[in-house]
């Protein structure tokens, strides 16, 4: 009797459309997530109208229940353990659809352009260092799971995004963010803990296309927006505003992470006072809308590159603007790279120390460790004695470094705004450093590597290098 | 019935033992309470500690004061053994228990009739590391004097890394002291900061290698000279023309890091109770432009250790200061204190030196930034010598002879292991002399185990030298990467201000 019933039930199922009876999800709820630990992170997806779905988490066995509303859709919050793992976590709508696989840990959502999207096995004759090594001794044991999203430009917002979660085999590594897969490898040493990382990039994009009309209009009204009308023509599907966040950003606001690593800049250097605009309005939408409230944002400044012209100094601009906004945006930290720039190549190949520098931040000032550095040193004053210009500097952990050693990249001026190459150098133990100019008997301001392209040349003790800076305001022709 | 009787009378009594017990342990807590509390108390001198590693499988002492005339006893927790002593009259109780197999966490339990309990000790390899400022200068950096990728091992130290470090504090003092403050700490960020990294690099290496806890005593001091370190009496029988005057009551003292005696008395007498396997020692900038005496002094300094020490003739290696200008890049005092170092390899059995002359040139540095490099060359030497393993070099190429051919000096080395590089290119930093004594720039050139040297203003060699300067880097290696020790095959006259 039972079988017969049960043989008359699946042959019913099987004639209802797949479509209808069957639980979705979207792609970033898959086998082999992490899933943010010790919180409450939310999972969705649709079924059938009007149809209770239950969701039981292995971790606890705790069921937990919704019902979808008319279009289907529904949500429901599940609290997640301590890290650990492997856990599965079954939905059912009367069929069962379980995940298997997934880990609780720290989960950090990753965006920018091609220097996030650049993958460990780098970009064709562009290489990422060490990754022939690092994808070879890629184990699925270590912990680290990364979903890439896959790209897409959108007038409206998306719900979905293509993607599969990867283990941490050769392939999986072999094809993700170089960025963000050296600074989950480099917290899951430390932390000991599964990491997850969502990177959802495309290279060569700029930063109004990862904002809501909205806050672009509030931030640079002078931005056009109307190619977001049905009829509007799109210029440039990764450039023009708010095409990736209606698709690479709002499938993912129902996510819960740890915080944000962001690296992106260069397709916004000719513009840098705008981009300082447009990284607060940025970042403070983000936060509104993303369930995790002032999560973290980690990002990378751009790097010496020549660009049209080594020695133009827009893009020095740019880096400015990254360097200010430090200090205007709160929980945000920046990783400089003024030392492993690659003149000809945009696409630095030490991604390696990017994700490192990315981590040091995310462990002193999200994980609460302490005793190394995080930030190298920033510019913070001015002063002139005897035709000396004597700088001053945040960050000068353990003191600067090199001493003794004329440092490359100074320039002064005096009244006459016309600069000359300068002598910089500092001592032992020295946390200023002395600039000096045989042309320039009153200096009046300073600059250091304040170029397209160039080397940093000095660092606090720790090995993390200054940014560039200079230390007047005067209108630049770029 | 009867049964249930016996089991109720039994229940009642049980309850008043139960209340006796409590009653008695008052009245005890009462008594020990009236005793005063420091002279019950045990107490052990810093090195005994939480935390520390105890040289495995040895005898090893403990040591402490107490009451006088009490009983002490240790428990120790891999075996569950006692051992007992007597304290004397005046409070000194010392003891020797076994270790066994490298291991832990273990716990020590003392008690006088108080306990006191010392939690996660280690039970591994003890080494002894001392010297000036390059042995003291820290993992975090002198400041702007950074060390190689400090940052990255200060972001990734933890805990369960099993290396421990105790950092005695700085002490000077006339007469000889029987404790020196510090504190046994765990592998985590702001304790490795603050750990030498000569020291540390040095531990990291045998700890990956052996898998065993590793446990460093580093008690150093900035600018130190080696007779600072040394027992009067054997700074008197090897130089007998330094000065001891300073050590009595009313003595002046000029440097309390130089003058002989000081830190010996306040450094390392505190631990000469401390089974360890060996010493590792980076120290002669400070005694820089007294060659000879340096070499009589190294020979005395370890001579006695050897004998207040209680490990016998435990293994010494040390290193060879880093080329660097001193009073200026091309003179060659200095090179001789580096000469007086690599002949001490000769003078005693069981010691070892690990050269940095390549290690890339800081000319207005005198603390290079490469410890983890003299950290690893220092555990070749443990690894090959105290440990036993094979398959590696352990010491860079030694003069050894020279011959002269044809108008060429053909130098010849020890440890040329798997011969010499680079091949087939000139080698910089020769020189050679003939009977004039006036040397000129030299081709070197490598075959094999040797280094053929000539000069066109040279037709009959006579002396050769090699990176014979206050600052050069050193350009000759073995096939393993080790660098050649400066040499020189002549033995004029020594002026060290030249």
């Amino acid at each position: 009797m039972k079988k017969l019933l049960s043989i008359l039930i699946t042959a019913f199922l099987l004639t209802v459309p797949a479509l209808e009876a069957k639980i979705q999800l979207p792609h970033v709820i898959a086998s082999n997530m992490v899933l943010q630990q010790q919180s409450t992170v939310k999972l969705w997806g649709t079924a059938r109208s009007n149809a209770k779905v239950s969701v039981t988490t292995s971790w606890n066995n705790k069921a937990y229940a919704c019902t979808s509303n008319k279009d289907g859709h529904w949500i429901v919050s599940v609290t997640t353990p301590k890290a650990g793992g492997p856990f599965t976590v079954t939905i059912s709508d009367g069929e069962k659809l379980v995940l298997n696989n997934i880990m609780s840990g720290e989960v950090w959502f990753c965006s920018g352009q091609s220097n996030m999207e650049m993958p460990v096995k780098g970009y064709s004759t562009m290489p990422s260092t060490d990754c022939n090594n690092v994808i070879a001794k890629a184990k699925p044991s270590v912990p680290i799971r990364m979903f890439m999203a896959k790209r897409i430009s959108s007038k409206t917002p998306k719900d979905d995004i293509e993607g599969t979660w990867m283990v941490n085999s050769t392939k999986g590594v072999a094809e993700c963010s170089a960025t963000a897969y050296f600074f989950a490898r480099y917290i899951q040493d430390v932390l000991e803990v599964p990491v997850g990382i969502v990177v959802s990039c495309w290279g060569g994009s700029s930063i109004e296309t990862w904002m809501s009309p909205e806050a672009v209009k509030s931030a640079a009204p002078e931005l056009p927006l109307d190619h977001l009308t049905p009829e509007g023509k799109v210029k440039v599907p990764n450039h023009d505003a708010s095409l990736l966040y209606y698709g690479m950003l709002n499938p993912f606001f129902n996510l819960k992470f740890r915080g944000m690593l962001w690296y992106q800049g260069e397709t916004n250097a000719a513009l840098p006072e705008q981009y300082g605009r447009l990284m607060k309005g940025f970042v403070s939408e983000l936060r509104k809308e993303f369930p995790n409230g002032d999560f973290p944002f980690y990002y990378v400044q751009i790097s010496p590159y020549e660009y049209n012209g080594a020695d133009k100094i827009y893009s020095a601009l740019l880096r400015e603007t990254q360097m200010k906004v430090m200090n205007e945006i709160p929980n945000v930290g920046m990783a400089c790279t003024l030392d492993i720039g690659e003149k000809y190549n945009i696409h630095p190949k030490a991604k390696d120390i990017v994700g490192e520098r990315l981590a040091y931040w995310a462990l002193a000032k999200t994980y609460g460790m302490t005793d190394f550095s995080y930030c190298g040193p920033i510019y913070k004053s001015m002063n002139v004695k005897d035709g000396k210009a004597i700088i001053s500097f945040t960050y000068d952990d353990n003191g600067l470094i090199p001493f003794m050693k004329e440092l490359e990249g100074f320039e002064t001026a005096g009244a006459d705004r016309v600069f000359h190459p300068a002598k910089a150098l500092f001592h032992a133990h020295a946390t200023t450093v002395e600039v000096t100019s045989d042309e320039v008997k009153e200096p009046v301001a300073v600059r250091y590597c304040f170029k397209n392209w160039c080397v940093g040349s000095f660092f606090n003790s720790y090995g993390l290098p200054a940014s560039s800076f200079r230390t007047d305001d005067w209108p630049i022709d770029k | 019935m009867y049964l249930c009787y016996l089991k109720t009378e039994n229940k009642i009594t049980k309850i008043n033992y139960n209340i006796m017990k409590k009653i008695l342990s008052l009245i005890i807590t009462a008594m020990l309470l009236a005793v005063p509390a420091v002279e019950a108390k045990i107490v052990l001198p810093h090195i005994l500690g939480s935390n520390m590693v105890l040289q495995q499988q040895s005898n090893v002492k403990l040591w402490g004061k107490a009451t006088n005339n009490t009983k002490v006893t240790v428990t120790t927790s891999w075996n569950n053994k006692k051992y007992s002593c007597m304290s004397d009259k005046s409070g000194n109780w010392i003891l020797a228990v076994e270790t066994p197999e490298a291991g832990g966490p273990f716990t020590l339990k003392f008690n006088d009739g108080e306990t006191l309990e010392l939690t996660n000790i280690m039970i591994g390899e003890v080494w002894f590391c001392s010297g000036q400022s390059n042995m003291e200068m820290p993992v975090k950096g002198y400041g702007s004097m950074p060390v190689t990728n400090n940052n990255e091992i200060l972001a990734k130290a933890k805990a369960s890394v099993p290396i421990r470090m105790f950092t005695a504090k700085r002490q000077s003092v006339k007469t000889p002291m029987d404790d020196d403050e510090g504190e046994w700490k765990v592998n985590e960020p702001a304790n490795v900061g603050d750990c030498s990294a000569t020291a540390y690099f040095f531990a990291r290496f045998l700890q990956d290698v052996l898998e065993v806890p590793v446990g460093i005593v580093v008690s150093s001091w900035g600018g130190s000279a080696i007779e600072a370190w040394m027992n009067p009496e054997a700074v008197k029988e090897v130089a007998p023309e330094i000065s001891l005057a300073h050590l009595t009551p009313e003595g002046k003292i000029k440097y309390q890091h130089q003058d002989a005696a000081l830190l010996y008395n306040g450094m390392i007498h505190p631990f000469l109770n401390l089974t360890f396997r060996g010493m590792i020692w980076y120290q002669g900038e400070a005694n820089n432009g007294r060659p000879v005496q340096y070499r009589k002094l190294m020979k005395g300094f370890v001579t006695d250790l050897r004998k207040e020490f209680s490990n016998g003739d435990f293994p010494f290696y040390y290193v060879q200061i880093s080329p660097f200008r001193y009073g200026g890049v091309d003179l060659i005092g200095s090179s001789y204190l580096r000469e007086a170092q690599m002949l001490f390899m000769n003078d005693m059995p069981n010691v070892g030196m690990a050269c940095t002359m390549d290690i890339p040139g800081e000319v207005y540095n005198i603390h290079p930034r490469f410890k983890d490099i003299v950290g690893a060359r220092l555990a070749y030497w443990a690894l090959a010598k105290t440990y036993g393993k094979t398959g590696f070099s352990y010491c860079g190429p030694i003069y050894k002879s020279m011959s002269v051919k044809d108008g060429k000096a053909i130098i010849s080395f020890d440890h040329a292991d798997n011969n010499l590089v680079p091949f087939s290119e000139n080698i910089a930093g020769f020189e050679i002399a003939g009977a004039d004594s006036i040397f000129h720039e030299a081709k070197a050139v490598s075959h094999g185990q040797t280094v053929e040297v000539s000069c066109d203003a040279v037709k009959e060699p006579v002396a050769v030298r090699y990176c014979f300067r206050n600052f050069c880097t050193g350009t000759l290696f073995n096939t393993y990467g080790l660098p050649a020790s400066s040499f020189r095959t002549d033995d004029w006259p020594i002026d060290v201000k030249k």
